[in-house]
């Protein structure tokens, strides 16, 4: 996907994300475009690691940047909160401009901003680490996928972790049989 | 005769900056002395004239206050409720004196990777996949240094210092430990890194621009390790009392970008600068070889450059000539509001059309977004909660993203190129606006 049309979808997962009431703000971007991307297979081109607070793409915070100096994005401020992210009139311009790209991943964006939207900071950290260890260990149980979240986040026990990661696999199972072409489970 | 066990080296930042044993022999180093050989600001002192400062005391800075945020941050009295249990074990077998040493020694390291004229080259030639960081791992980890490592007491771990001299952002496979984030943090992280404090202030002073200095006295005294405002894991943030110098911090960074770092000239020197290293370099890019990095500095080049000013036949005679004559190229567009509302990507409509007028040599772009949306980070208030900055602090919010896109043309086509944007401005922003 190259630099417009990667923008183009970022910005429709915002707006999908902000018409279900998610607070949008970086957090929810970074951790629902790590679903869209390694949950579902849409191809954003940028590397997720595990850091701070799970995964997290450096790339992509490169790109949030990008998109607020081009003006395609706002701060939207809302103290006494932190700030959301909101796609621009000039954002919405760009996203019209690829209308194929914005409905070639619409189903894959519409279920990452219906599951992970409402969520807050802190789910939507133990949802990505589980994905993010899912991912990592494709071939491992759950038992020892749970142990290597332990390893990762120590301070996460180990029913949350096994918690979290029933609800990755019920997640993915269910992009899968609702027909989300690049879900794997 | 005694052996003096600190030594002290005079700065004009941080009046003294302190080394022992162990350490001097790291600042006398063969690639941490290559830093007095390669420039801060790469070309900038053809802007600023005093903007001539190196590398090595920038890296003498890094140092100095990287072992004063972390004797800060990790004062006993300083560390609360679940973040000292959680750290519990730094006053355990020594721990506290190690990693006190490699945070110092992973900030004097922390650029020994740098090409000349530091960042200028950087991005357009080096061989796929590396950067300055992947060179400073790899003269950290190489057999030159390690026998330096491994003759201190007690011996350093050779990774520990390349993790927290660039982050997990440039050794995106390494597992971090939270511990190891933090410490990474305190050199090279994008709120507080002292990295960062310290090029404001510096390169402030030798540009002769008062807009990089800040309180760094207060913000210092002030950082803390926090538990985050919305997540379990602990991070830097800073008490409630040094929220201003922190604003000051990330304003400097603003201005300094946007006055500094980002003018035009400057820009197109490293332009010029980078054209004439394409043409003199025997492969058009740098090695990465840890005895070619260690011999190539600035020197070298300027020297090569004004030798091939005076030759026409030599390889990059016409760049010598922009850089040493004065002969850069000129702005003809930068990115601009009612522009980008016109067109989002106003930048690439001009370039391009621009091409087609004036021919591909003649006309330049140069772009470049270096930060991420907003800064936030946790502030620890009077009343003993934890919050986000950005809850706490409009100015922190507010800040608007450095940024650069300029289209520059030829210095003999400059006056004629600006009529033609003048008359055609509108007509080439609406012309590229062409849905998939």
């Amino acid at each position: 996907m190259d630099g417009a049309k990667r923008q183009a979808v970022i910005l429709a997962l915002l707006k999908e994300l902000r018409e279900r009431d998610s607070w949008c703000g970086e957090t929810h971007v970074q951790k629902s475009a790590h679903f869209l991307q390694d949950g579902l297979g849409v191809p954003l081109e940028t590397e997720f690691v595990m850091y701070k607070h799970g995964p997290f793409s450096f790339e992509l915070r490169e790109l949030l940047g990008e998109l607020r100096t081009s003006h395609l994005l706002e701060v939207e401020l809302k103290p006494p909160y932190g700030p959301r992210l909101k796609p621009t009139a000039s954002g919405f311009a760009l996203m019209d401009r690829f209308p194929n790209t914005i409905s070639r991943y619409s189903r894959q964006v519409k279920f990452v901003a219906d599951k992970l939207g409402p969520r807050d900071v802190l789910a939507l950290e133990k949802i990505g680490t589980a994905l993010y260890v899912t991912r990592q260990l494709p071939t491992a149980t759950q038992k020892q996928r749970a142990d290597e979240i332990r390893q990762l986040k120590p301070r996460v026990d180990k029913l949350t972790a096994l918690a979290a990661l029933r609800e990755v696999a019920d997640l993915l199972a269910e992009a899968s049989s609702s027909g989300i072409e690049e879900a794997t489970a | 005769m005694a052996t003096k066990v600190l030594h002290e080296i005079r700065d004009p930042i941080h009046t003294f900056i302190r080394v022992d044993a162990a350490e001097r022999s790291i600042v006398d180093s063969e690639p941490v002395q290559r830093l007095r050989d390669i420039h801060q600001l790469a070309l900038t002192y053809l802007v600023y004239p005093g903007a001539t400062h190196k590398r090595f005391e920038h890296s003498l800075g890094v140092m100095e206050l990287a072992g004063r945020v972390f004797d800060v941050v990790t004062d006993p009295r300083n560390l609360r409720g679940e973040v000292k249990e959680q750290f519990a074990d730094i006053d355990t077998g020594g721990n506290r004196d190690y990693w006190r040493r490699v945070v110092r020694l992973a900030a004097l390291c922390h650029d020994i990777g740098h090409l000349p004229f530091s960042h200028a080259a950087e991005r357009d030639l080096l061989p796929e996949g590396w950067d300055h960081e992947r060179l400073t791992v790899q003269l950290i980890l190489s057999g030159e240094m390690k026998e330096l490592w491994e003759k201190m007491t007690p011996p350093m771990r050779p990774n520990d210092i390349a993790k927290l001299a660039v982050g997990k952002k440039k050794m995106k496979d390494e597992q971090f430990t939270i511990w190891e984030l933090i410490l990474s943090e305190i050199i090279v992280g994008e709120a507080f890194g002292v990295d960062r404090m310290d090029y404001l202030l510096r390169d402030s002073l030798h540009a002769g621009v008062g807009y990089g200095r800040f309180d760094h006295y207060r913000l210092i005294d002030t950082l803390r390790i926090l538990p985050s405002a919305d997540s379990d894991e602990p991070q830097l943030g800073i008490e409630e009392g040094g929220l201003h110098s922190a604003e000051a911090l990330l304003l400097a960074r603003y201005f300094m970008f946007t006055q500094v770092y980002f003018h035009p000239v400057r820009r197109a020197y490293d332009m010029h600068l980078k054209d004439f290293l394409r043409q003199w370099l025997p492969s058009g890019i740098f090695g990465t070889e840890v005895r070619e990095h260690l011999d190539m500095t600035d020197s070298h080049i300027l020297q090569t450059m004004r030798s091939a000013q005076g030759d026409p036949t030599s390889k990059g005679n016409e760049a010598a000539g922009q850089i040493l004559g004065r002969g850069h190229y000129r702005v003809l567009w930068k990115t601009n509001p009612p522009d980008l509302a016109q067109n989002p990507d106003a930048g690439s409509a001009i370039f391009e059309a621009a091409k087609v007028e004036f021919g591909e040599e003649a006309i330049r772009r140069d772009q470049h977004n270096p930060a991420g949306p907003v800064i936030d980070f946790p502030i620890k208030l009077y009343d003993g909660r934890t919050v986000s900055s950005l809850a706490e602090s409009e100015v922190l919010a507010n800040i608007p993203p450095a940024a650069i896109d300029y289209v520059f043309v030829q210095p003999e086509l400059a006056a004629k190129a600006r009529q033609w944007l003048d008359e055609k401005r509108l007509d080439v922003l609406d012309r590229s606006l062409a849905k998939e």
